[in-house]
């Protein structure tokens, strides 16, 4: 970015007082509010979900385990506006679950929820890929010790497995909000409205060019940045983590 | 005391079972080599792995339907099994009291790592935390799968007479797993020998050197001389049992086994004398006198191991180091051997799993 590097220049003046008054805008506010809200929630329910099928797939094998976990897996190779179009006929107002509930008066489409759905088929895989890959390093053994010593499943879970994984989830969590907060392709087929900020972004450029979209672009730019920042920096403490208790056992 | 009924489990490439086992008090070594089913075993008795058949008794309950968490059974893993995310204190208050601690923590002599981080603590040190651990919980029955193997090997012998001096002031069963006949013998009461997923014998670690059950007890414990024959006729009257060992007929003392059975039989190295020649032979083992040449000739301790090519198979003597000079076997290469009837000593033949 031009105004990184070096001494400002008037044209870099010129984009941060862009990206200023972009923020006063009421429709960027509104489409920032809408993002961070929906893909905060989002991430919730991929953590909610994810977490949990995560585990399952790590610990259990089962019939059919592999076509779930293709399945859940498949948003990160298909193209965004494919998933986007499965949602439809899935959740669209004429769709098999959405035409269910648009007779009851509820939509998904153009709606917060629908602009969640989107998110959460497209960033889910992300919390389901690194949550089990930190269940898999965990010895099945720790869990074991843990039952023999009296405590149950769930709390086996709570106290021995959740802790140990921690650090994958975490990074699945900031690697999941980082993708749905991003979101475009689905969302764009799923809800055009509220907007969102990839998607105000783009009827900016529809309207105004490049000039009106950069500012959104780098609001977008600097909240990713801010999830790699994050993610870096659990990285190096994790890191450290992994290598003392790895030195030592 | 634990009672294993008629345990089955099948692994699309192991067998386990059938496994009766009871278990009374005092310290009970499983020996065998690795991958004979002991800590499948141990797993299905923890109730880590379910069984496929059979049930399983610890002081009058039936334990096999139940959880891990609800059998009252202490298990010390391999390599400890110490949750790395919690200090030693945590880790012992995981399933315990409080109020326990002290004694133990005493009796441990763990009192000085409380407050440690368990990757800081040396592996014997590490052992003692797991026992410890796992003694907080009051189990009704300790199980110990191979304490020594994460220990290195020259702390180990220390290891082995402190354990053993601990494991005898539980006023519980404890069953200790293990692959070393050194580590059974030095802290076992009772030794269950196992291979190929199932019990071969189970008795005093003495009976199990001197009389071994079956052929895979006899190798495992390092007897020597186990050979295959077939029995080829018995007379009650006579006293007299007579086999064919691929060809050579030896005979020993009679016993109900009809003719044309085949049997597995073993004769102690120490029990096999070298017939002099011009010296008369002993009545007692004149009916087994076997013609060979000197294969082999190993130094080993106060003995000489000869091993003797027979027309039959290699048969292996200890000739203890005056009467080799003596006779100056060295200097020979053609010898008969022979030994007392009552010295061969037969061995079950388990079915192959």
């Amino acid at each position: 970015m031009p105004f990184l590097g070096g001494a400002l220049s008037l044209s870099d003046w010129q984009a941060i007082t862009q990206i200023i008054h972009a923020l006063k805008n009421p429709v960027v506010v509104s489409a920032l509010k809408t993002s961070l809200i929906s893909a905060t929630f989002s991430t919730m329910i991929c953590i909610l979900f994810g977490v949990p099928l995560a585990y399952t797939l790590s610990r259990h094998r089962f019939k059919g385990a592999v076509i779930i976990e293709a399945i859940i897996l498949s948003p990160l190779v298909v193209p965004p506006i494919v998933t986007g179009l499965f949602l439809l006929v899935i959740f669209g107002p004429n769709g098999i679950i959405g035409g269910v509930v648009s007779d009851l008066g509820f939509r998904f489409t153009r709606s917060l929820v629908g602009i969640m759905l989107a998110q959460i088929a497209v960033a889910s895989p992300f919390i389901v890929i690194t949550s089990k890959a930190a269940f898999d390093e965990i010895d099945p053994k720790l869990e074991f010790a843990s039952r023999i010593l009296g405590k149950g499943p769930l709390e086996t879970f709570f106290k021995i497995t959740l802790p140990l994984a921690k650090g994958g989830i975490i990074a699945g969590l900031a690697l999941t909000f980082a993708r749905a907060i991003g979101e475009f392709g689905a969302t764009f087929m799923v809800a055009y409205h509220p907007r969102t900020i990839p998607i105000q972004l783009y009827a900016s450029f529809l309207g105004g060019g490049v000039p009106a979209a950069v500012p959104l672009a780098i609001i977008l730019w600097i909240m990713s940045l801010g999830v790699i920042i994050f993610l870096k920096s659990f990285e190096i403490f994790l890191g450290g983590w992994v290598a003392r208790t790895k030195r030592n056992l | 005391m634990l009672e294993l009924k008629e345990i089955y489990k099948e692994f699309p490439s192991f067998k386990l079972g059938p496994v009766n086992l009871k278990i009374k008090k005092g310290i009970i070594a499983i020996l065998g080599p690795s991958g004979s089913g002991k800590t499948t075993l141990l797993n299905i008795i923890a109730g880590i792995i379910k069984q496929d058949k059979g049930t399983i008794t610890l002081n009058g309950r039936e334990i096999d339907h139940l959880p891990p968490e609800k059998r009252h059974i202490g298990y010390v893993f391999q390599d400890f099994a110490l949750f790395p995310h919690l200090n030693v204190r945590e880790n012992l208050l995981y399933g315990g009291r409080e109020g326990d601690l002290k004694d133990l923590v005493n009796l441990l002599n763990i009192g000085h790592l409380l407050d440690r981080d368990i990757q800081s603590l040396s592996s014997g040190e590490r052992q003692r935390v797991a026992i410890a651990r796992t003694l907080l919980t009051h189990p009704e029955l300790l199980m110990l799968d191979e304490p020594m193997g994460s220990i290195d090997e020259n702390l180990r012998k220390k290891l082995w007479i402190e354990l053993r001096n601990l494991l005898r002031q539980l006023d519980i069963p404890v069953i200790l797993v293990t692959h070393s006949k050194e580590e059974a013998m030095i802290m076992a009461d009772q030794v269950v020998v196992m291979g190929n997923g199932r019990i071969h014998q189970y008795g005093s670690i003495k009976e199990i050197y001197e009389f071994p059950s079956t052929a895979f007890v006899a190798n495992f414990m390092g007897f020597e001389n186990v050979f295959q024959g077939t029995v080829t006729d018995t007379n009650p009257e006579r006293d007299v049992l007579k086999i064919n060992w691929n060809g050579t007929e030896l005979t020993t003392s009679f016993r109900n086994v009809a003719p044309g059975t085949p049997i597995t039989f073993g004769i102690r190295p120490e029990n096999i004398m070298i017939v002099r020649e011009g010296k008369p032979v002993g009545d007692l083992i004149r009916d087994n006198i076997i013609e060979g040449n000197i294969l082999r000739i190993l130094r080993k301790g106060g003995i000489y191991e000869v091993i003797v090519s027979t027309s039959s198979g290699y048969v292996t003597v200890d000739v203890p180091d005056h009467v080799f000079h003596r006779i100056e076997l060295n200097k020979k290469s053609h010898i008969k051997i022979g030994f007392k009837r009552n010295k061969i000593h037969f061995m079950e033949s388990l079915p192959e799993n």
